[in-house]
C-alpha cells in the first residue's frame, strides 16, 4: 500500500502539484512534500519506524506525516563521475571498478544513469533499467582536460529527477572545478528545489566548500578518501545507507507556499540520528 | 720548483662580442643558432653583456643615435625570442630569477624559473635615445611581447612586463587590453584553484589576488582600453563580461550588447550572446536569457554551454520538460572534443 500510494504522489521535484503534466510548471500550492531521510543509531540504520514516529516541522510548524516507507521503493542511482586529467592509470581503473560495484548493488526495479566529465559533459546514458548498458558507458569516455564539476552535477540532478523512485546521485571528484560554466550558487540553489540526494566523494587532499554545500543542501553525505584504492567499499556503502533511508511524505499545513522552507525531522522517543535536508524551496 | 707561466691566450669568452655578433645574425623570430647559444649562458654572463651593451649604446648614441637605438632594438629582438622560445627554465642561472609554479587543472605540477631575458630585452630596450616612447618600434615591441606572454600563458613574466609597458605608454588601448586580460585570467577558478593548491602544499603563495580582486583591477583595465581605443570588440566584450561578474548586470548588458553591434563575429558573438544569457539570468529576464542563449546555440550547434544553460533556467523557472529537453540535445552531442567546438573552454585565451 505503501508502495502505491508513494508511486501517485508526482514527483516534480521536492515540492510537487499532484497530477500536473510534465510540460506545466510548478504549481505555487503545494500539495505533497516528500523528504529522504536517513534514521541511524549507533551508525546503523534504524528500521521499523512508522509515520507516527517521525516528527516534521516545516518552518516550524508541526506536520502530520501521512507516509513512511522504507526499502520499498526502487532507486534511480545516477553516477557522476570525474574522469578529468588526474584521473589515469590505476586510478582510472578503480574509479571504473567502484561504478560497477554500485550497478552490481542494484535490485529489480532499480534504475541507473551515468554522467561522465572533464571539461566535456557526457550525459549520455539517461535512467535505464538496462544496466549493461551503464556498465559499458563506464570504460567509454577517458580522463581528459579540466573538471566541469558543477556542469556534471547539474546534468546529473536533472537526470535524477524522476516521477518513480527514489533518486541517489553520486559525485566523485579528485579535484575542484576549473572550467564549468554554472555556478556553483545556482546549481545548489537548483538542488534546494529538487528531490535528488546527493553523496560525494572526494580523492585526495583539496577540500572544496561546493562538493560539502551540495551534500548538506540534499540530505546527503560527504565522504573523503585518501586515495582511489577503497573506492569501490566506499561506493557500496553509499548504495547501501541510501538503501536504508525512509522516505516520508506530508501535505503541508499552515505554512505559505513561496519561498525557502526550513525543514527539522526528528524521530519521537528513540534518541536517534537523523539526516535529512535543511529545507527546501518553493517558487522562482 | 715554480712552475712556468702558461704561455697560451686566455680562453675566457669575450662575451659581449659573442653577443654584438649573435644580434647582428639573429633574424627575430627565427629560433636560430645565435640565440640558442646565447640561451646557454648563465645569470652573470648574460647581466655583463647587456651592461656592456647599455654602456656601448649610449656612448653611440652621441653620435649615431639611429644605430644605437637599432642595437638596443635588434638586443632587444634577441632576448625576447629567446624567452619565447626556450620559455621553461628548469635550472636556476641566475639569483633574481624568481621561482614559479606551472599548473595545471587547477592543481600545481612542477617548478619553473622566470626567464631573465624578458627583464635584459626591457633593460635593453629603456636605453632607446632620446627617451622609449619616443620611438614607435619600442611600442610596436611592447605590444608582440605583452601578446606573447599572455598567448604563452607566461602571466608571472607578463606582470612586469606590462607593468613596464604601461609606465612608458600608460594610454596605450593594447597595452591596457593585455593587462586587463592578465587580470581576468588570474580571476579564472582555474588559477585560483591552483594558487590554494600552492597555499595548502605550503609552497608559498601566489602573487595574485582574490576572484573579486583580480575582476576589479580587469574591469578597470579593459575600461581604460576602451577610452584609448573604443573599436576594440574583444575589449568590450570582456569589459562586458567582467562587470556581470562583478554583479553590474545592467551595465554589463549594454556593454555586451555593444560588443554585438560592433561586429562581433563567430566565437566573439557567440561569447557574447553567452555572457548576455548569464547577465539576463541574474535579472530574473528569463525570456531574454533563453533568446540570447538560444543565439549562441545556433552559432555553436555543438557546444554544450548554451544547452546547460538553457537546461538551467528552465529548471529553475520549473519547467521540466524544458529542462530535459535540453539535456537531451546534450546527450546527442558528438563524444569526440574535437566535434565539439565550445568557444567557452578557451575563454581565458586570447581571440
Amino acid at each position: 500500500m505503501a508502495l502505491l500510494r508513494a508511486a501517485l504522489i508526482a514527483l516534480a521535484g521536492l515540492v510537487v502539484a499532484v497530477a500536473l503534466p510534465a510540460a506545466q510548471t510548478f504549481s505555487s500550492r503545494i500539495e505533497a512534500v516528500r523528504v529522504d531521510v536517513l534514521v541511524t543509531a549507533n551508525g546503523r540504520p534504524v528500521p521499523g519506524l512508522t509515520p507516527a514516529d517521525f516528527e516534521v516541522l516545516d518552518n516550524g510548524v508541526r506536520q502530520t506525516v501521512d507516509l513512511a516507507s522504507f526499502e520499498q521503493i526502487p532507486l534511480n542511482v545516477v553516477l557522476a563521475l570525474d574522469m578529468s586529467a588526474s584521473l589515469q592509470g590505476l586510478r582510472l581503473g578503480h574509479l571504473q571498478a567502484a561504478g560497477t560495484t554500485v550497478v552490481d548493488g542494484l535490485k529489480p526495479g532499480d534504475r541507473a544513469a551515468l554522467v561522465t566529465f572533464g571539461h566535456i559533459v557526457f550525459a549520455n546514458q539517461a535512467l535505464t533499467g538496462d544496466l549493461d548498458r551503464v556498465r559499458a558507458g563506464l570504460f567509454q569516455n577517458r580522463g581528459e582536460g579540466l573538471t566541469s564539476l558543477v556542469d556534471a552535477v547539474h546534468a546529473g540532478m536533472l537526470i535524477g529527477e524522476s516521477d518513480v523512485g527514489r533518486s541517489l546521485l553520486i559525485v566523485f571528484s579528485d579535484g575542484v572545478d576549473t572550467s564549468s560554466w554554472l555556478t556553483a550558487e545556482s546549481v545548489l540553489e537548483t538542488a534546494r528545489r529538487g528531490d535528488v540526494v546527493v553523496y560525494g566523494v572526494e580523492v585526495g587532499q583539496r577540500r572544496a566548500s561546493f562538493p560539502r554545500d551540495l551534500t548538506e543542501a540534499t540530505g546527503g553525505r560527504l565522504f573523503a578518501v585518501e586515495s582511489t584504492k577503497d573506492l569501490s567499499a566506499t561506493f557500496s556503502t553509499i548504495l547501501e545507507e541510501f538503501r536504508n533511508r525512509y522516505l516520508i511524505s506530508y501535505s503541508p499545513r499552515g505554512v505559505s507556499g513561496s519561498g525557502w522552507h526550513r525543514l527539522d525531522v526528528r524521530v519521537r522517543n528513540r534518541g536517534a540520528a537523523v539526516k535529512a535536508r535543511p529545507g527546501y524551496f518553493v517558487g522562482r | 720548483m715554480f712552475a712556468a707561466a702558461d704561455p697560451r691566450p686566455s680562453r675566457q669568452p669575450d662575451r659581449f662580442k659573442e653577443w654584438l655578433d649573435a644580434v647582428e645574425v639573429h633574424q627575430p623570430g627565427d629560433p636560430g643558432k645565435a640565440a640558442v647559444e646565447v640561451s646557454t649562458w648563465t645569470g652573470p654572463e648574460l647581466d655583463g653583456v647587456v651592461a656592456a651593451a647599455s654602456r656601448h649604446a649610449r656612448a653611440l648614441a652621441k653620435t649615431d643615435p639611429d644605430r644605437a637605438n637599432r642595437l638596443l632594438l635588434r638586443g632587444a629582438a634577441l632576448h625576447a625570442d629567446i624567452g619565447r622560445l626556450i620559455p621553461e627554465e628548469t635550472k636556476r642561472r641566475s639569483d633574481r630569477q624568481q621561482r614559479v609554479y606551472t599548473i595545471k587543472d587547477g592543481r600545481w605540477q612542477s617548478l619553473r624559473y622566470v626567464s631573465v631575458h624578458w627583464e635584459l630585452g626591457r633593460l635593453l630596450v629603456d636605453g632607446v635615445v632620446p627617451e622609449p616612447a619616443s620611438d614607435p618600434r619600442v611600442r610596436t615591441w611592447y605590444q608582440e611581447t605583452s601578446r606573447d606572454l599572455i598567448k604563452l600563458r607566461s602571466l608571472v613574466e607578463a606582470l612586469p612586463h606590462l607593468t613596464r609597458a604601461l609606465q612608458i605608454f600608460p594610454t596605450d588601448g593594447t597595452l591596457l587590453f593585455y593587462r586587463g586580460v592578465l587580470h581576468e585570467r588570474n580571476s579564472s577558478s582555474l588559477l585560483q584553484a591552483g594558487s590554494d593548491s600552492l597555499t595548502e602544499a605550503n609552497r608559498g603563495t601566489s602573487t595574485f589576488g582574490t576572484t573579486r580582486a583580480e575582476l576589479t583591477r580587469a574591469e578597470r583595465f579593459f575600461r581604460l582600453s576602451l577610452v584609448s581605443q573604443p573599436d576594440q570588440i574583444e575589449a568590450r566584450l570582456r569589459h562586458g563580461r567582467v562587470l556581470g561578474e562583478l554583479g553590474q548586470h545592467d551595465e554589463a548588458i549594454a556593454e555586451l550588447g555593444r560588443a554585438v553591434e560592433d561586429g562581433a563575429a563567430q566565437e566573439l558573438l557567440y561569447l557574447s550572446h553567452l555572457f548576455l544569457g548569464r547577465n539576463y539570468e541574474a535579472l530574473g529576464r528569463y525570456e531574454e536569457a533563453r533568446a540570447e542563449l538560444e543565439r549562441a546555440a545556433a552559432l555553436y550547434p555543438r557546444a554544450q554551454t548554451p544547452r546547460l544553460a538553457l537546461s538551467h533556467i528552465a529548471r529553475r523557472t520549473g519547467n521540466r520538460a524544458a529542462a530535459q529537453r535540453e539535456l537531451a540535445h546534450l546527450a546527442a552531442l558528438p563524444d569526440m572534443e574535437g566535434e565539439r567546438q565550445d568557444p567557452w573552454w578557451h575563454y581565458y585565451e586570447l581571440h
